[in-house]
């Protein structure tokens, strides 16, 4: 049942055109750029379009919400590795594409927490591009503790315990 | 066989159902009916597994639609619009939800030929009429060719032709032993569809029994539902 | 016009936007002393006047929100994947396209230069209790150059969302690009003609110790930029009144 789910999962990512216009526009961006900070943006976008998409006909087709929410895990780890992998060596970062992944799961996350894909749009990139920034300006010890600084290890903490949050809460309410 | 039994939801501090139980046989058409805002819809989601159950349980074949595997092959819904992101094709939306279940690709068109949506396979959803929405939704539906349908307001949308040809479909499909249970406030198409009604009003179940009882003492369907639900209008 | 401000009033995110507008400059001018100090201390301080309007930059995208969602609600579905959008509804009601367009321009710079003006006021404010007179007020031209910024910026997103129909593209766009290091400025380093794309030209306005390629006089910056924005609201209009809705 979950070999399915998590095929029909990668299928329907892939099949939408806004996740190929995202992973383009990315690669795009770490290619001109050439760097991580801004692009990526396109990972929180990717985790979004996941995260907020057709979510009734998901649970219709897969009704037990554990299986949907790993099935989702993995379908955007599958398509966001490509684009993370790129980006990071376009912008000579190698060894951030693990990172780049986890933040495209952490939106995905957070996204169907919040359920409008304009709204998690907008707070994630909000936190990732400003928030963050600013603050570890401010408190530059910070940079060892948020989710957002190019670091593997505090992305890893945050995107486990976002996606558990949200596997617990979207099991208990109303789709 | 769909058996609801003693359900009771509240969202927020309204109370949305109150202890509603009933049940839809297989072989036989049961209809749904209720007021706008009577309970219908969130007791359909309940059964679907969408929203939560506080109180009581709403059963499948004597399981929870979220216990069924492969939930396609034994039910079919249909609920408002057709459920596709608006920039996937017709057929690009059945195919993922194919591979969900593990159904065979060739059942995609299939369906959509079993729906008339064949020339429209290609059409991106957001491009569907209200109609085709409804169609593509059923197509959905009927994709794992399941023995029990849920349907909430299936000829919504659906021109006289296509009424017709719903009201045909879900007589065939109980004549062959399937559970169908739809929702619906249009009374006289109803009537002619139906065997077995349920009446809800305030998230109570006002009435229910075989078409000829809950009519019983009643001119129609329609004068039977006005006055069990108080007259007010559907 | 009421019936746009209304629609305006009773949407949350233009509630954000007007509240991240309206707070973040100040809050800025005050998490961020410690820095100015060191700065001034330091004597790398170009222009000193520049001190005060600089923390406005982020707030712009208190602006940019409100110019995203104006348009952005009229596109968004009532449900998942299904339902009706907002636009048939104010296109029922208001059928002519072009007057329609001019409403919504009209209530939003309204909105949204209420807002400038408030923000100034109050960073300043803020900028000359925090700093004394160590920060010198910017003359009332520099100020009126960020406010028009303010506007223009507005301006800008709501442009952009019209093509889009969505809110996504344009927020997530807006605000990469109201990050600390602005993808413009990144872009100014690749090619000078980046100088003149429409947030880093008209940040002349107002700001007089910028790191850019050229330097324009803030009349010519401020004209560089309205242009911009003109041209953008006149395709952007246009497409709007020939498409489908």
């Amino acid at each position: 049942m979950i070999t399915a789910a998590v095929r029909a999962e990668t299928g329907r990512l892939l099949t939408l055109p806004a996740v190929w216009l995202t992973a383009a526009v990315t690669l795009v961006a770490a290619g001109l750029l050439r760097e991580l900070d801004h692009t990526q943006a396109g990972l929180l976008v990717l985790g979004t379009l996941a995260g907020t998409t057709e979510v009734r006909t998901t649970l219709l087709a897969v009704p037990r919400r554990g299986t949907a929410a790993t099935a989702r895990a993995v379908a955007v780890t599958l398509a966001a590795t490509p684009v993370s992998a790129g980006a990071a060596l376009l912008a000579d970062r190698a060894g951030a594409a693990a990172y780049l992944v986890m933040t495209a799961l952490l939106a995905t996350g957070v996204s169907s927490l919040i359920r409008h894909p304009a709204a998690s749009a907008g707070l994630l990139t909000g936190w990732y591009m400003i928030a963050g920034p600013v603050l570890r300006a401010l408190v530059p010890a910070s940079a060892g503790w948020l989710p957002d600084a190019l670091r593997t290890g505090p992305a890893l903490v945050w995107t486990i315990a976002v996606l558990a949050v949200a596997a617990v809460v979207l099991s208990r309410r109303d789709a | 066989m769909i058996s609801i039994e003693h359900l009771s939801k509240s969202k927020g501090r309204t109370r949305v159902l109150h202890d509603v139980s009933f049940t839809a046989r297989p072989g036989r058409v049961t209809g749904f009916l209720g007021p706008n805002g009577a309970g219908k819809t969130t007791t359909l989601r309940i059964l679907l597994g969408l929203d939560r159950t506080p109180t009581g349980h709403a059963r499948i074949h004597g399981h929870r639609y979220a216990d069924l595997p492969r939930p396609l092959t034994r039910v079919g819904a249909l609920l408002d619009g057709s459920g596709a992101h608006p920039a996937r094709t017709c057929r690009g939306h059945l195919h993922w939800l194919a591979l969900s279940n593990g159904l065979p690709r060739a059942r995609v068109d299939e369906v959509l030929e079993l729906t008339g949506l064949a020339p429209a396979a290609r059409t991106r959803t957001r491009r569907l009429s209200l109609g085709q929405g409804r169609r593509l939704g059923l197509a959905a539906a009927l994709l794992g060719d399941p023995g029990t349908l849920i349907l909430d307001e299936p000829v919504n949308g659906l021109d006289p032709a296509g009424i017709v040809w719903m009201r045909e479909l879900l007589r065939a499909r109980a004549a062959r032993g399937d559970t169908v249970l739809l929702s619906s406030h249009l009374m006289t198409e109803l009537s002619a569809t139906v065997d077995d009604v349920v009446v809800i009003d305030h998230g109570r179940i006002a009435a229910q029994g075989t078409l000829g009882e809950v009519t019983a003492g009643h001119a129609s369907l329609e004068a039977a539902f006005l006055t069990l639900t108080g007259g007010r209008a559907a | 016009m009421s019936a746009e401000l209304r629609k305006l009033a009773g949407l949350p995110g233009a509630w954000a936007g007007l509240l991240i507008g309206l707070l973040a400059g100040p809050l800025l001018v005050v998490l961020n002393a410690p820095a100015v100090r060191r700065a001034l201390a330091d004597g790398t301080v170009t222009d000193r006047a520049d001190l005060g309007l600089q923390h406005l930059g982020l707030a712009l995208i208190g602006a940019t929100v409100l110019g995203v969602v104006t348009i952005s609600s009229e596109y968004t579905r009532a449900r998942d994947d299904t339902g009706s959008r907002q636009v048939s509804a104010t296109l029922l009601a208001t059928p002519r396209r072009v007057r329609l367009l001019g409403v919504k321009t009209a209530a939003l710079v309204l909105v949204v230069a209420g807002q400038g003006v408030l923000a100034t006021i109050l960073t300043l404010a803020v900028t000359a209790v925090v700093h004394g007179t160590a920060v010198p007020a910017p003359g009332w031209g520099r100020c009126a150059g960020a406010v028009l910024f303010w506007v223009l910026t507005a301006l800008l997103a709501y442009a952009f969302t019209i093509v889009t129909r969505s809110g996504i593209v344009p927020l997530v766009l807006f605000l990469v690009n109201s990050s600390v290091v602005s993808v413009s400025y990144l872009l100014t380093k690749l090619t000078p003609a980046a100088a003149y794309l429409p947030d880093i030209v008209g940040a002349h306005m107002f700001l007089h110790g910028m790191d850019s390629p050229v330097h324009p006089p803030p009349l010519v910056a401020g004209l560089i930029m309205t242009a911009w924005v003109a041209v953008l609201l006149a395709a952007a209009g246009t497409l709007f009144v020939r498409r489908d809705a």
